[in-house]
């Protein structure tokens, strides 16, 4: 099943028109901005910063060639953070931020060390949101049933014999819910970003 | 039986990483193989799987935010108790919401700005039960989507329908100003004049809806809007389905809600409320001109279902008995407005646009232009003017050391930066619309933060007063020219000095960019103009000869064409051929030219006048006169639809850009 729209990126490479800068900011907005405020920014650093780093992608987007060697687009997004952090800080060093009590310098390079805890809980929190949106996107296309044994593998982690049994379905059953559903997601995502798999 | 598949193709099955076709034999095996199923079964978590359980983090907001459930308060009758912004609103990804500025049945409105374009708009909260069902949502999205086609300067535009959560919203572009209803409230009855343009305004909007096939079915003086400079538009096109009257029971039985409100609808829309078509406006805004009038309804006193009744059987009061000096032929013209058979009213919103001309001085006769906004809000002479990337915001600089950030859209102010201890004289946003760079008599160019109107940097520019600044394509790269004869090439991230381009021996009062930033053009009172190869910092050509000294010069966006004054207007080609037109500024003084962002217009500001000239047309201009002292400075916007205009009078002007005529060079 492919679709015909052109993905994501490739749209902004394209002309930045505002169709696929709402795609953009409805995924990552809530994306940057949460995971600013969960390092202890307050909403307006929060507003402020989250915005700088949008600007900053929508700007370079047109130059950023997806491709194995300049790594993932999350990646590529965490190094965009790491260096609007750094400015903000710079620029602000004068009042009193509610960074000040965070050690920013150092977010900032665990921020851009691909191997650090940061970068990788970013990764994972990055594909969680990302994944998480699309999948509420496409849950109308299946069964209710499917994706309850879906929702209860995937999110919840359920053993499969136990979702079976609590839904009256066979475990092969729910096997092949949660397989679909993944597949389909891999498209969703890859419609997104090209090749990010 | 298949042989059994390797357990990494099980685990790719698992994680959705397998081909379909691949992963149906799988399917298949596994209906018959148990053995597999427990593979299955004991797989790690794959990393995607494993990511999605992570836990939702949570942030809280610290803005104040309404933590009720709208859709409970509006259930339960406590829809007037919602005071702030709702949560899903205040944390949508691209509109910053900043204040309730009003609330109806129909909903709630709050100003916002969008985050990226900087654009001022005015979001509509919808009542949660009045689009209960998808039925209804899906009918409010193709309303508003057709509502979004319309574009005229008296109907507000309608920019698109949204979702937050469970909340579904309505944006259109932000109107200063009060609907009609306020109005009068606030300063009662209109003069005969006044009442008779608001009515002959809205009739043109709806003239335009007419002609798109498009009917509002709610005109009422609370859909129309004032602005301060006195336009009026037309709101909620295409929401007329949201706003019902419940009629008090009795009467009619089988009508039960009404669609529109009861004290202007027309008789036809009582009973058939979707098959009305434009007559059904025509009365609404015959009502409307009662009240604006009489200062009260046409049938005042009665419930819901009494004035409905009236609408349908009962003939309205002659306006001159109401109102003793409303001309009599004005009352007729109102009465007809009214008439119960759509067919015995005027017909088209353009037979009223001409039957109420006798009654209010005509402003906008065919073949003049008027400006559309008028900038009130300069101390002194307003020396420049740019249009951000977008076209939403304008930035202004004036005399009074003071630069202004404008909404276009509302022509209202909407940020105040002054920093400089001089006039301003040049102002320029960045390619991206994020920076603006004000240049100023002080010797100072500044960078501003347009988004959160801060100051960035400051830049100790040139010696003695700084007199233009543009930006490089590139949007990093800045270009500053003064009265010490430099030009100035800045980093517009870190404020560095890149380079200085030395060979004008006076002051330098113009710069000027092609539009792929590979020639500068600066233009001096040493009565030259140097075309600068930008990237290698050289001088291309040296363009001397003015006698009558250079007063404005603009390069062609495309680089090979150069506009400048000296005396009359020159158009000279920089590359081969040196042919070069004329073209006649009337004898004023030229102080400044803007080409038009596709280059097929010319704007020049000549004493007090604007002369624009498209010209792969003509050599006539179409004058735009309005200002009150020498215009100063000109901006077209990015689509070329519009032109701003500053002015020593205080003003700065937006015009509609005459579009050009369909055939025939006859301007």
């Amino acid at each position: 099943m492919s679709e015909t729209s052109a993905s994501l990126l490739e749209d902004l490479r394209e002309r930045s028109d505002p169709r696929s800068w709402r795609r953009l900011m409805d995924v990552y907005w809530p994306l940057v901005y949460g995971w600013l405020r969960q390092r202890g920014l307050q909403h307006d650093d929060a507003e402020d910063l989250g915005q700088d780093v949008l600007h900053v992608l929508m700007r370079e987007l047109p130059r950023f060639r997806y491709d194995r060697n300049r790594g993932t687009f999350r990646g590529w997004l965490r190094t965009i953070t790491a260096n609007r952090l750094r400015n903000f800080r710079r620029k602000h060093r004068a009042r009193p931020v509610s960074l000040a009590e965070t050690d920013w310098t150092r977010i900032a390079s665990d921020l851009e060390d691909p191997a650090s805890q940061l970068s990788q809980q970013w990764d994972q929190e990055h594909d969680r949101f990302v994944a998480r949106r699309l999948l509420a996107a496409i849950e109308g296309e299946f069964e209710p049933t499917t994706w309850q044994a879906f929702r209860r593998v995937a999110y919840d982690g359920d053993k499969p014999a136990a979702v079976a049994g609590d839904l009256g379905i066979s475990v092969n059953a729910v096997f092949i819910a949660k397989s679909r559903v993944m597949r389909r997601l891999r498209d969703k995502m890859r419609e997104l970003f090209e090749q990010l798999s | 039986m298949n042989r059994h598949p390797h357990p990494e193709d099980l685990a790719a099955f698992a994680s959705g990483l397998m081909e379909e076709g691949a992963a149906r034999s799988i399917e298949e095996h596994l209906l018959q193989c148990e053995l597999c199923r427990g593979v299955l079964e004991e797989l790690p978590t794959d990393p995607l799987t494993a990511a999605l359980q992570l836990p939702e983090a949570d942030h809280v907001s610290s803005v104040p935010t309404w933590t009720g459930s709208l859709g409970d308060a509006d259930r339960e009758g406590r829809w007037d108790q919602v005071d702030e912004i709702p949560p899903a609103l205040a944390q949508h990804p691209r509109y910053r919401v900043l204040e309730m500025v009003g609330r109806g049945g129909m909903g709630l409105v709050f100003k916002a700005e969008h985050r990226f374009l900087n654009r001022l708009v005015a979001l509509k909260v919808i009542r949660p039960r009045l689009l209960a069902n998808p039925l209804a949502v899906e009918h409010f999205r193709l309303e508003v989507e057709a509502a979004a086609r319309l574009s005229h300067p008296n109907i507000v535009t309608a920019l698109d329908a949204d979702q937050a959560d469970d909340l579904h919203f309505f944006i259109m572009e932000f109107v200063a100003g009060a609907n009609l209803a306020e109005y009068l409230a606030r300063q009662g009855r209109l003069t005969i004049a006044d009442a008779c343009d608001v009515c002959r305004q809205a009739a043109r909007g709806l003239q335009h809806a007419h002609e798109m096939g498009m009917v509002h079915r709610d005109i009422k003086p609370h859909n129309l809007m004032r602005t301060p400079s006195g336009q009026v538009k037309i709101l909620d096109f295409g929401l007329a389905h949201l706003a019902s009257a419940r009629l008090s029971t009795g009467w009619p039985a089988e009508a039960g809600v009404l669609m529109g409100s009861p004290d202007y609808i027309a008789p036809e829309q009582v009973k058939h409320a979707r098959a009305v078509d434009i007559r059904a406006d025509l009365y609404g805004l015959g009502c409307t001109l009662f009240y604006l009038l009489a200062g009260e309804v046409p049938f005042p006193g009665l419930d819901n279902a009494g004035k409905v009744a009236a609408h349908l059987e009962q003939a309205p009061r002659l306006l001159s008995d109401v109102r003793g000096d409303v001309p009599r032929e004005l009352a007729r013209l109102v009465l007809r407005l009214m008439a119960k058979h759509p067919e015995q009213r005027l017909q088209t919103p353009a037979e009223l646009v001409e039957a109420l001309t006798p009654f209010a001085p005509v402003t906008d006769s065919p073949g003049t232009h008027e400006s559309c906004r008028v900038l009130m809000g300069h101390a002194d002479r307003v020396t420049s003017v740019a249009f951000n990337p977008y076209g939403f915001m304008l930035a202004t600089g004036s005399h009074d050391h003071s630069a202004l950030l404008w909404d276009v859209n509302a022509g209202q102010d909407i940020a105040d930066l002054s920093r400089h201890t001089g006039a301003v004289r040049s102002v320029a946003f960045s390619p991206d619309g994020q920076t603006l760079a004000t240049a100023a008599a002080d010797g100072k160019v500044r960078l501003w933060n347009v988004t959160r109107r801060r100051k960035r940097i400051s830049l100790r520019a040139h010696k003695g007063p700084v007199r233009a600044v543009a930006f490089h394509a590139d949007g990093q790269t800045l270009a500053s020219s003064g009265d010490d004869g430099w030009i100035h090439i800045w980093d517009a991230g870190d404020g560095d000095l890149i380079t200085a381009l030395g060979g004008h021996s006076e002051r330098v009062h113009a710069l000027s960019f092609s539009r792929d930033g590979r020639r500068l053009a600066s233009a001096s009172r040493d009565r030259t103009v140097i075309i600068w190869d930008f990237a290698a910092q050289r001088q291309l050509r040296v363009l001397r000869g003015f006698s009558k000294g250079v007063s404005a010069m603009c390069l062609h966006p495309s680089g090979r064409l150069l506009a400048v004054a000296s005396g009359p207007v020159h158009l000279l080609e920089l590359d081969g051929a040196e042919r070069s037109r004329q073209l006649s500024a009337f004898g004023g003084r030229v102080s400044c030219l803007a080409y038009s962002p596709a280059g097929d217009a010319l704007a020049c500001g000549s004493d007090n006048r604007i002369l624009l000239w498209r010209l792969d047309l003509s050599d006539e201009p179409c004058v735009l006169e309005e200002h009150h002292g020498k215009v100063a400075a000109l901006a077209f916007s990015p689509d070329g639809r519009l032109l701003a205009s500053a002015s020593a009078d205080r003003t700065a002007r937006v015009w509609h850009v005459p579009a050009p005529p369909r055939s025939g060079p006859a301007m």
